[in-house]
C-alpha cells in the first residue's frame, strides 16, 4: 500500500531530524577563534589544518602581520610539499620583512631558513646572506643570535673551502652573544669544528669549557659536552679540569651508560696537585 | 511515491537511525557508564594471557578505589595494531588509553594523543608512603621520561608513559644442557659459551638428533651477533671518535669509515667478523629469512639448546616451554683474555636500557584526568611491582626490583659503552637503510658453511661505501626536512598566544635539538664532500688519547 502524503511528509521530517542529529554529533565546537587554532595546529604538527585556520583568521584581520607569518609557515609545511607553496611563502615573508617588529624579524629569519632547509634545492649561499641581513638589522634579537650560529655552521662545514680559516674568522664572534642558549650552541659548533678537523685541541677545549658553563635544556647534550670536555682535558694533561668535568657528569647523569668508564678514567687521573 | 521506493527509504532511514544511535551511544558511553559511572577502554598489543591477567588485577584494584570507574582492556594483535589504531582514531571511536610506541609517527601522535607535560611535574599520589613519595611523576621513572618511546624528540614532549624496560639474555633449556654434557651452570664467558655450542654439535652427531646450539631467526639472532661484534669495536670506537664523547653513534662510525679511520680489514673489525662467523655456524642455516615464531618454536620444541631474546618474552617462554630454563647474559669475550679479549673494554652497560610498552591518552577521551590517574596508579611503585611480578617483566618505575623469576634480566649497571655494530641500521635517520640491507643480504657469505670472513670482507669493501654514503645523504636530507617542520613550530611558539613557561621551555628544547641535529648534518655534509680528498688523512691514530 503506498504511503499517504501525510506519511511521506512525516518520513521526510524524520529523515531531516536524523541528518541534523548526525551533523550536530560530528560538528566541531563552535566559537574557537581560528587565529589561536592556526597557531595551535602548527604547534601540534597538524600542518594541513593550520593553513585553512590562518586563512579564516586573516579574512577577519587582513593586516595582522604575525598572522601572515603564521600563514607563510603553514604554506611551508603543508603536505605534500610543493614548489609553488614554498615560493608563495617566501614572497609573503618578503612582504613582511621590512620594519622592526617581531613579525618582520621572524620573517627575515624564516626567509633564511627557506633558502637553507625548505627549498627543494637548498641555496646555502643565499641562506648565509639572508642570515647576514638579519644579523645586521637586528643584532641583539634572539633570532639574530641563532642566525649567527647557523651562519657559522654553514661557513665552516658547507660553504667554506678552508674550514680552518672559517673557524678562525668565527672566533671574532665570541663576544656577540647576549643569549646564553645561542652562546652555548656557538661554542659547541666551534669545538666540533676543531675536533673534526683534528686541529688546535686547546681551542676546542676552551670552547667546550665555555659551552659547559652555559645552561642546557637537553640532558643528553649536556652529558656529551661534559664527557667530551673531561676526555679532551685528560688527553691534554689538564687533570684538574678533567676531574671537574667528569665529576659534574657523574653528579648530573646517574643513568648514562658511560658512567663506569668515566669513573675508571677519573680514578686513573693523577692526584690533585700533581701534573 | 512507489511502494519499492518507500520501502527503500524506510530501510535507509532505519540503517541511518541505527548508525546514528550507535555513534551517539559510543560517545555517551565514554562519558558515563551504567547511568552514573565512567568507562575507559585501554587498548594494547601485549596480549599474552599472563600480562592480561596482571593488568586485570590492577584494574580491579583501581576500580575498587574509584567506584563508578570501569576500565576495559582491548587486546589487539601486533600485526593488525597500526591499521586498527589508525582506523579507530580517525573514525572517532578510538580507545581512551593505547600503546603509542608501535611505530606511530610524530604527526599521528600529535593529532590523536595528549602530551603528558601538564601532569608530569606533580607528585604521583599513589606513591604515598614509598621512597618515591613527593617526587614529581617524571622523576619516578628510571629514565626521568627523557627517552623514546615516551618522550618524542621531534615534538619535544612526552606522549607516552612507559610501563617496562627490557634487557636481552640467553635462555638455555636446562634439561637439554645437562643432556649434551654442558652441566647445570651457565657459561660465564665467550670461551665457555663456545664449548657449550661445540658440545651440542658433538651430541647431535653422536645421537643423530637434529639439534642446534642456537635457535635462529632475524629477530633473535641478529641482535646477538651485533652484541658480539660490538664487543670487538669497543676500544676502536674510542680511538676513532673525534667528538671524545666516549660513545660512538652508528652515524659517527659511518663518517669515520668515509674518513678512512677504519675499514673492514681493521684488526678489531676483522675479529668481530670472526666472532660472527664462529657463532653464526652454530645456528640454523638461512636464519636471516626466518621469523620470531620459527626460533621460538625451535627452542620450545627442544630442537635448539639456546635462544637469545628480550625480557619481554620471558613470560611467554616460562609459561609455554615445557622445561626449566637457565638464563645468562650474552657471553662476550673477557677483556684482555684469549683470542678476542684485546679489543674489549668490558661487558656493555645496561644503565641506559630503553623503556617500552608506553601508553598514551587519546585526545578524544572524555576523561583525560581519569585516564592519567589510572596511569599514575599503574606506574606507582607498589602496583608496578605487583603487575611486573605477575607478568615476569622489568618495571620502568624507579626502584622496583625485578621479580625473582627474572632476576637474571636485571640491567647491569657496571659496564662500558658498546662499540659500533655491523648493521648501521640507524644511519639514514629513518630506520634501516642501504647499509643495513647490504649487511643482511650478504651475511650468509660470512656464516654459511661455504662462507668466509675474507669473502664477506670483499663484498663489504665493494658495497658498503656506496651504501653508507647513500644513508648519510639521506640523513642530511631528513635533517633538513625535520628542521623545516620545526621552523613552523618555533614560529608558532614565538608569535602565538601561548607564552607559558612550559611553552617557552619546549621552544628552547626544540631549538637546542635542532642545532644539534643540524650540526650533525653539517659535519656529515663536510665529510661527504671531502671523503674522496681526505680519505685516511686523519687516520685512527690521530684521535688516539695518549
Amino acid at each position: 500500500m503506498p504511503f499517504t502524503s501525510v506519511q511521506t511528509a512525516r518520513l521526510r521530517a524524520v529523515a531531516v531530524a536524523v541528518v541534523w542529529f548526525n551533523i550536530a554529533l560530528t560538528a566541531p565546537a563552535a566559537g574557537s577563534p581560528s587565529s589561536a587554532e592556526g597557531w595551535q595546529a602548527l604547534r601540534e604538527r597538524r600542518f594541513n589544518d593550520a593553513g585553512p585556520a590562518f586563512a579564516r583568521a586573516m579574512e577577519a584581520a587582513p593586516d595582522d602581520r604575525p598572522l601572515a607569518v603564521g600563514r607563510a609557515s603553514a604554506l611551508l609545511t603543508a603536505q605534500p610539499r610543493t614548489r609553488a607553496n614554498v615560493e608563495k611563502a617566501d614572497a609573503l615573508l618578503a612582504r613582511l620583512e621590512s620594519g622592526d617588529d617581531e613579525a618582520a624579524i621572524t620573517a627575515r629569519y624564516l626567509r633564511a631558513r627557506v633558502a637553507e632547509a625548505h627549498l627543494f634545492e637548498p641555496d646555502h649561499k643565499l641562506a648565509a646572506s639572508r642570515y647576514e641581513t638579519l644579523i645586521a638589522t637586528a643584532p641583539g634579537h634572539p633570532l639574530a643570535q641563532m642566525a649567527r650560529v647557523k651562519r657559522v655552521m654553514l661557513r665552516v662545514f658547507v660553504l667554506g673551502d678552508d674550514p680552518e680559516a672559517e673557524l678562525h674568522r668565527a672566533e671574532a664572534l665570541a663576544g656577540e652573544f647576549g643569549d646564553g642558549h645561542s652562546r652555548r650552541d656557538y661554542h659547541l659548533v666551534m669545538a666540533r669544528g676543531y675536533l673534526l678537523l683534528n686541529r688546535e685541541k686547546e681551542r676546542a677545549l676552551d670552547h667546550l669549557r665555555a659551552a659547559a658553563a652555559e645552561e642546557f635544556t637537553l640532558a643528553s647534550n649536556e652529558a656529551d659536552t661534559l664527557v667530551a670536555l673531561g676526555e679532551l682535558a685528560r688527553e691534554l694533561g689538564r687533570a684538574e679540569l678533567a676531574r671537574e668535568s667528569f665529576g659534574r657528569f657523574l653528579e648530573g647523569h646517574p643513568r648514562d651508560e658511560r658512567r663506569h668508564l668515566v669513573q675508571t678514567l677519573l680514578a686513573a687521573l693523577p692526584a690533585a696537585g700533581r701534573p | 511515491m512507489s511502494r519499492i521506493n518507500q520501502i527503500g527509504i524506510l530501510l535507509l532511514l532505519a540503517v541511518f537511525g541505527l548508525a546514528s544511535w550507535r555513534m551517539a551511544e559510543r560517545m555517551w558511553r565514554g562519558a558515563s557508564h551504567g547511568g552514573e559511572g565512567v568507562l575507559l577502554r585501554f587498548a594494547h598489543v601485549t596480549i599474552h594471557p599472563g600480562i592480561i591477567r596482571a593488568y586485570d588485577e590492577a584494574i580491579r584494584d583501581y576500580e575498587k578505589l574509584h567506584p563508578g570507574v570501569r576500565i576495559e582492556q582491548v587486546p589487539v594483535p601486533l600485526r593488525v595494531w597500526p591499521a586498527w589504531l589508525r582506523t579507530q582514531m580517525i573514525g572517532g571511536t578510538g580507545p581512551d588509553l593505547a600503546d603509542m610506541d608501535r611505530g606511530q609517527p610524530d604527526e599521528f601522535l600529535a593529532r590523536f594523543f595528549l602530551p603528558f607535560d601538564p601532569w608530569l611535574d606533580d607528585a604521583n599520589p599513589y606513591n604515598a608512603g614509598t621512597p618515591l613519595e613527593g617526587l614529581s611523576w617524571r622523576r619516578t621513572f628510571v629514565d626521568g621520561l627523557s627517552n623514546r618511546p615516551g618522550y618524542r624528540p621531534g615534538l619535544q614532549q612526552v606522549f607516552g608513559i612507559p610501563l617496562t624496560v627490557a634487557t636481552i639474555r640467553v635462555f638455555a633449556n636446562a634439561d637439554l644442557m645437562r643432556e649434551v654434557g654442558g652441566g647445570d651452570a651457565p657459561p660465564r664467558d665467550y670461551g665457555e659459551f663456545m664449548k657449550l655450542c661445540e658440545a651440542v654439535d658433538a651430541y647431535s652427531r653422536r645421537t643423530g638428533r637434529p639439534i642446534v646450539a642456537l635457535a635462529g631467526s632475524s629477530t633473535h639472532t641478529l641482535p646477538l651477533l651485533t652484541r658480539l661484534f660490538s664487543s670487538q669495536t669497543q676500544t676502536l670506537s674510542r680511538e676513532i671518535n673525534p667528538r671524545r664523547t666516549l660513545a660512538l653513534r652508528p652515524r659517527d662510525a659511518a663518517l669515520a669509515y668515509l674518513r678512512g679511520d677504519w675499514s673492514w680489514r681493521t684488526p678489531a673489525v676483522a675479529d668481530g667478523l670472526e666472532l660472527i662467523r664462529e657463532v653464526g655456524r652454530h645456528t640454523v642455516e638461512g636464519f636471516v629469512q626466518l621469523q620470531r615464531e620459527d626460533s621460538l618454536f625451535h627452542y620450545s620444541q627442544g630442537r635448539a639448546l639456546m635462544l637469545a631474546t628480550g625480557s619481554w618474552e620471558a613470560d611467554t617462554l616460562m609459561a609455554e616451554a615445557p622445561f626449566r630454563h637457565v638464563v645468562f647474559p650474552i657471553p662476550i669475550p673477557r677483556a684482555g683474555e684469549g683470542r678476542f679479549g684485546a679489543n674489549v673494554l668490558g661487558p656493555p652497560s645496561e644503565l641506559a636500557v630503553s623503556p617500552g610498552n608506553a601508553v598514551g591518552v587519546s585526545r578524544g577521551t572524555r576523561h583525560p584526568e581519569i585516564a592519567v590517574d589510572f596511569l599514575r596508579f599503574l606506574t606507582s611503585r607498589d602496583v608496578s611491582r605487583k603487575v611486573m611480578g605477575d607478568s615476569n617483566r622489568l618495571s620502568a618505575t624507579a626502584g622496583v626490583e625485578p621479580p625473582e623469576s627474572i632476576a637474571a634480566f636485571a640491567p647491569m649497571a657496571e659496564g662500558y659503552p658498546a662499540g659500533f655494530g655491523p648493521e648501521f641500521s640507524d644511519v639514514s635517520g629513518t630506520g634501516a637503510g642501504d647499509a643495513a640491507r647490504i649487511y643482511r643480504s650478504y651475511l650468509h657469505e660470512l656464516v654459511s658453511l661455504g662462507g668466509s670472513v675474507e669473502g664477506f670482507t670483499r663484498t663489504m669493501e665493494a658495497r658498503f661505501g656506496p651504501a653508507v654514503t647513500a644513508d648519510l645523504r639521506h640523513s642530511v636530507r631528513d635533517s633538513a626536512r625535520n628542521g623545516a617542520l620545526e621552523d613552523a613550530i618555533l614560529a608558532a611558539a614565538r608569535l602565538g598566544p601561548d607564552q607559558s613557561a612550559r611553552s617557552v621551555a619546549r621552544r628552547l628544547r626544540m631549538m637546542e635539538a635542532q642545532t644539534q641535529r643540524e650540526l650533525d648534518a653539517a659535519e656529515a655534509s663536510y665529510v661527504l664532500r671531502t671523503a674522496g680528498r681526505n680519505r685516511g688523512s686523519a687516520g685512527a691514530a690521530a684521535f688516539l688519547p695518549p
